[in-house]
């Protein structure tokens, strides 16, 4: 007897087999009891499952369709404006970093030198409460965020652990 | 004479609005039941073939038309269904047992089989076969994607290798291990 032909035994049952691989799988099926009752087996499921194949909820479809719309406004309108203020939370990030410096520089213990960079350096430190506010400062994403952004100063110092 | 979908597609791929909302209207509901069929919930469905005609209003231009529109949408729309479940897999998984769960805490009459000799064999007879699409929905997404393009959508085994992505030699295995799945996932429960 020839290998089983498994996989085609399947195919064979739902009637998708070229010609000469169905030939071949019934000379099989002639001298084989085992695939000759799988093909059987198969060939009841195939009918039993298109014959009692569910059928979906009842879809409201102009509200369907009206959704649809409204997502492809909601997409279309949101696409161009965060490309552009994206930066601003970068410009939040740069600003800790440049105080996070400061701090390092300080704890170096060396006095700063009367110059301009140590004028922009003091000015930075007078913002020390973004360091306070690192934790709120390092969640922030976009611009959903901006306001928070803006009232940095009128958070609570809100230390943790 | 109706303006065919490929011709349309076209027309979408050039931003037409009204090719657009005649394509969605001929497509919508057979799209809905294809994500319902595999992802067997509503507002996923819902989500996910709204989806996918915003991925063709994006990316009709990619359509070049070497396969039928259907064929080339409906891989669109599976692509999406297959990748959620991939991504979802844990809640699915968790969501699914305690679903199976609820189904095992029946009422004592309904654990205990019946007399031989039901007089209401029809309603038995009606249960045996609403259970092979519950006992389809423990097959893979794969399996059961194959399943509901060849069984309920009746592709043809080559049109349903082209909307999975690869080869009919392929799609025939999804096929058989799915049907022997089924095959003995029902046969042990009519041993019981």
């Amino acid at each position: 007897m020839s290998r089983h032909p498994d996989a085609e035994l399947s195919a064979y049952a739902a009637g998708s087999l070229a010609n000469d691989d169905r030939a071949r799988v019934e000379r099989h099926l002639a001298d084989c009891a085992a695939c000759r009752a799988a093909v059987a087996d198969f060939r009841v499921l195939l009918e039993q499952l298109a014959a009692t194949a569910p059928a979906p909820p009842e879809i409201a479809w102009p509200r369907y369709r009206a959704e649809l719309g409204a997502r492809r406004e909601a997409r279309a309108s949101a696409s161009w404006p965060s490309r552009w203020l994206r930066p601003l939370p970068l410009a939040a990030a740069t600003a800790v970093a440049a105080a996070c410096a400061v701090v390092l520089y300080l704890a170096n213990g060396t006095p700063p030198a009367a110059d301009l960079a140590s004028i922009e350096y003091e000015g930075l430190a007078a913002r020390m409460e973004l360091i306070d506010n690192y934790r709120a400062v390092e969640q922030l994403d976009l611009l959903e965020d901006l306001d928070v952004i803006r009232n940095l100063d009128r958070l609570a110092p809100t230390r943790e652990g | 004479m109706e303006t065919s979908d490929e011709a349309l597609c076209q027309r979408v791929a050039g931003h037409d609005e009204s090719a657009f909302d005649l394509l969605v209207e001929r497509y919508q509901q057979r799209a809905f039941r294809l994500a319902w069929s595999i992802l067997r919930d509503t507002e996923e469905a819902r989500d996910l073939s709204q989806e996918a005609f915003m991925r063709l209003w994006a990316a009709a231009g990619s359509f070049r038309g070497h396969a039928r529109f259907s064929t080339w949408f409906y891989r669109l729309l599976v692509n999406l269904c297959l990748d959620h479940r991939r991504k979802h897999r844990w809640w699915h998984q968790v969501f699914s047992r305690e679903e199976r769960a609820d189904r095992e805490q029946e009422s004592p009459l309904e654990r205990h089989a019946g007399p031989a000799t039901d007089p209401t064999e029809t309603i038995g007879r009606e249960r045996a076969l609403a259970s092979v699409w519950d006992a389809a929905q423990r097959l893979s997404p794969q399996q059961r994607a194959v399943l509901v393009l060849h069984v309920q959508e009746e592709m043809a085994m080559s049109d349903v290798a082209a909307v999975m992505g690869c080869a009919e030699a392929t799609a025939r295995v999804h096929l058989h291990r799915a049907l022997t799945t089924l095959r003995a996932t029902l046969g042990k429960k009519e041993e019981r």
